[in-house]
């Protein structure tokens, strides 16, 4: 029937663009590529069948990432691998002034020798709330507004827990650089929490 | 005085510090330009005084140029195969049913969005749950697809599965937990068990049997033996003529009593059997 060819075509000019970053971004969040393809397949699903809530109001990319982040969300719940809630606050700036690595230029030094996947590695061991806020404004480049949207959170708590995620994968990438500096042993020179 | 000296001191070390910690959450909008230009005021006004935030500041600029760096990736070719395949036999799916596009579906996409919630799509099932949801596309006649408008018996349970029902139709069933042993709340001689899941009924946990009865696919709902006799509307139909009927365009809803259970019987309207027909199973009540 022409009406439905008419929606299919409608449909694949709407989100063959954003495959890609859509499958980047699954790919950041998944343990395998396998998982990555599962979720972007059920994202274009849910996507078609829900084409109708896509109005002028939204662009069609963060509707897509929003329907990705449900489809994650509810994946992860229904295998019960819920990542752990985190109730990590501030970092003790006592605790990061002990690492030569935490100063600003030795810390850019730090960034600019991780490999692309050591960064990553990282960015996917964060909890769940800093890890999306983080991937979608650094590395996606998405607007404060949109991930309120995408995460139905106000854009107060976009910033907040962006500040907290960067300070945490900050914190890691420092701790683990010191580690890999000065070998497993050496510590920095007080005994610090973990 | 010297006390008192020291007290504001303090006073003012411990303002200092919960401002310290307050603005930390307000930084990472500093350093995008995302704050009034009040907070910012205050902000600066801080980071002249604070060494750890105006480093925290450095680092997260640091982070964020670096992340936006990170090499792309792109969906593997195969990969774009067969979400295209994917996307085409979704499409011409519903290409054989017109009301996908009517009205009708985007009254019932508001009404079963919780609904769908549920895990249907058939990357979660294994392959002869896919075998039957091809089934169903194959085995639901044309008629059923012109439903107009959810009818609204005024009774949440009936509303419920004629809802379910209708849904159903249009999407993929969910995955079966049904095995050899399941028993038909309801039987007859042509009926067919297809799949069998839980579900929610006027509130309360209820189980679905989809069957298939030659080419009809018809689904009853073992329910709440309280929630079943809730209406009195139901309860003097029952009690009159042993059964309850709602008619909603060519889909009927028969609701018939069990041993400490409800029936709901939901297909189109000559599809669902004579009360005389139906043998009413033992079964364990397991809703
Ligand atoms: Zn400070």
């Amino acid at each position: 029937m022409p009406l439905s060819s008419h929606r299919q075509k409608q449909f694949r000019t709407l989100t063959q663009p954003w495959r890609d970053r859509l499958y980047a971004i699954a790919l950041r969040q998944a343990d395998t590529v396998d998982e990555a393809e599962v979720w972007l397949q059920e994202t274009m699903l849910r996507a078609w069948r829900d084409m109708d809530d896509l109005t002028d109001t939204i662009t069609t990319y963060s509707w897509l990432l929003k329907i990705l982040d449900h489809v994650i969300a509810d994946d992860r719940r229904r295998s019960h691998r819920r990542r752990q809630i985190a109730l990590v606050v501030n970092v003790d700036d006592n605790v990061l002034n002990r690492y030569a690595e935490a100063a600003p230029g030795p810390f850019e030094q730090l960034l600019q020798q991780q490999k692309d996947a050591q960064l990553l590695q990282q960015i996917r061991s964060l909890p769940e709330n800093f890890r999306r806020v983080v991937v979608y404004r650094d590395i996606e480049g998405i607007s404060y507004r949109e991930i309120a949207y995408i995460l139905d959170i106000p854009p107060g708590t976009v910033m907040s827990r962006l500040s907290r995620g960067r300070r945490l994968l900050a914190t890691q990438l420092i701790k683990h650089a010191a580690i890999d500096l000065h070998g497993q042993q050496k510590k920095p020179s007080e005994q610090q929490s973990p | 005085m010297k006390n008192q000296t020291a007290e504001t001191d303090n006073n003012q070390q411990v303002k200092w510090q919960t401002l310290h910690y307050q603005l930390q959450d307000l930084l990472a909008g500093y350093v995008d330009g995302e704050l009034d230009k009040q907070q910012a005021a205050i902000v600066e006004a801080h980071l002249a005084g604070c060494k750890p935030c105006r480093d925290d500041v450095q680092r997260q600029q640091a982070l964020a140029f670096r992340l936006n760096r990170l090499g792309s990736q792109t969906v593997p070719e195969q990969m774009n195969q067969r979400l295209d395949q994917l996307m085409d036999e979704t499409g011409n799916k519903h290409h054989q049913q017109p009301s996908w596009q009517s009205y009708f579906y985007q009254g019932i996409n508001r009404i079963t969005k919780n609904l769908r919630q549920l895990p249907l799509s058939p990357f979660y099932a294994s392959g002869w749950v896919i075998a039957l949801v091809l089934a169903i596309v194959l085995f639901l006649p044309v008629k059923t697809h012109t439903l107009v408008k959810t009818g609204s018996s005024h009774i949440p349970m009936i509303d419920d599965v004629l809802a379910q029902y209708q849904q159903l139709s249009h999407a993929s069933l969910p995955v079966s937990d049904h095995t050899e042993k399941t028993v038909l709340p309801a039987n007859w001689p042509d009926a067919h068990l297809l799949a069998s899941w839980a579900t929610t009924v006027g509130g309360a946990s209820a189980r679905v049997f989809a069957i298939r009865r030659g080419d009809q696919v018809l689904f009853q709902f073992r329910i709440n033996e309280a929630v079943f006799f809730r209406n009195a509307t139901v309860r003097q139909a029952v009690a009159r003529r042993g059964q309850y009927q709602f008619h909603h365009h060519n889909i009927m809803v028969i609701a018939v009593p069990e041993k400490h259970a409800g029936l709901l019987i939901v297909g189109p309207t000559h599809a669902i059997p004579a009360i005389q027909q139906i043998k009413h199973q033992p079964g364990q009540v397991d809703v």
